[in-house]
């Protein structure tokens, strides 16, 4: 039952993902973009820190950290390039609903413990890496105007292709 | 109106013409095309490979032995080179950070980065 209301909330989180990234009447411009990426980021950073505290699998504790490893350098990059073009990150519906939506998962995350933490987690983990890839296929990517800025999302778009293909391999030795 | 067919079927006619000049010579090459097409490439020679993008690039390599390889990581986050066989292993290798390895055995050595799938690569040493 517990399961039940958990997953309904990963649709809806990844759906209002959708929905914020649907919303644009025009596309973001390159300072919407630059937050929405700090804040995927962040978000994930959040997550895994607490997964390197809170998991009990081994796997499940490892990609915490690597999560918290990638995303920050990631953000590292993101940061020093839009500091470099000038570009003062905006906040924006998309960001707003990344971090509400991460907000929520950390609080539903704080009330679990064990293999159902390590579950919950790595399921999120899965919707949320595919929710990025999306936006990023479909919005950020055409989007972003500064050759610099398009060229740093397409290098690092594999690390999301990667921690999702990871997440999914976790997620189905879990379930055995 | 047998002046306007007349007209017409010249047009066509000359159409017609043109187009298979165009074909014809876009045909021409043709006998040479299975001389032309190349082979496969197997690799690339080098001693560097770089990770960037999350891809080893050149993906596959070809040393000699006794030659030193050296990885160099362009992304911002860590990878690894590890041996799928168990031949080498590099240990995480932190962004703008290097590796290096002696090839001392001939073969074929696929290899990936543990941390993230589908980062594939291949060190072919020849003798």
């Amino acid at each position: 039952m517990k399961r039940k209301r958990t997953s309904g909330k990963w649709i809806i989180a990844a759906a209002s993902i959708g929905i914020a990234t649907a919303a644009w009447a025009q596309a973001p411009n390159d300072a919407q973009i630059a937050a929405i990426v700090v804040t995927a980021n962040q978000v994930d950073i959040e997550a895994g820190k607490l997964a390197q505290s809170k998991a009990t699998n081994p796997e499940v504790k490892a990609y915490g950290a690597m999560m918290v490893t990638d995303h920050t350098g990631v953000n590292k990059q993101a940061t020093d390039l839009a500091a470099k073009l000038g570009v003062k990150p905006e906040d924006n519906p998309t960001a707003q609903s990344l971090k509400s939506g991460g907000a929520d998962n950390i609080k539903n995350l704080k009330t679990l413990s064990g293999a159902a933490f390590d579950k919950a987690y790595i399921d999120h983990e899965v919707e949320y890496h595919q929710a990025v890839l999306d936006a990023l296929d479909k919005t950020l990517i055409p989007s972003a105007q500064n050759a610099e800025l398009k060229a740093l999302l397409v290098k690092v778009r594999p690390a999301f292709m990667a921690h999702l293909e990871k997440a999914k391999q976790i997620q189905a030795s879990l379930g055995k | 109106m047998k002046l306007l067919q007349g007209l017409l079927i010249g047009c066509l006619a000359t159409l017609g013409a043109a187009t298979g000049a165009r074909a014809g010579h876009a045909a021409a090459p043709r006998p040479n095309a299975p001389e032309a097409k190349p082979t496969e490439p197997e690799g690339v020679r080098g001693t560097a490979v770089d990770m960037d993008g999350v891809a080893f690039a050149p993906e596959q390599l070809i040393v000699k032995v006794g030659e030193t390889v050296t990885w160099t990581n362009k992304d911002p986050y860590p990878h690894n080179v590890t041996s799928t066989a168990g031949e080498f292993k590099s240990g995480d290798i932190a962004p703008d950070a290097k590796w290096q390895f002696q090839a001392t055995k001939a073969g074929r050595f696929p290899y990936e980065c543990t941390l993230h799938p589908g980062m594939n690569g291949m060190l072919i040493v020849e003798p």
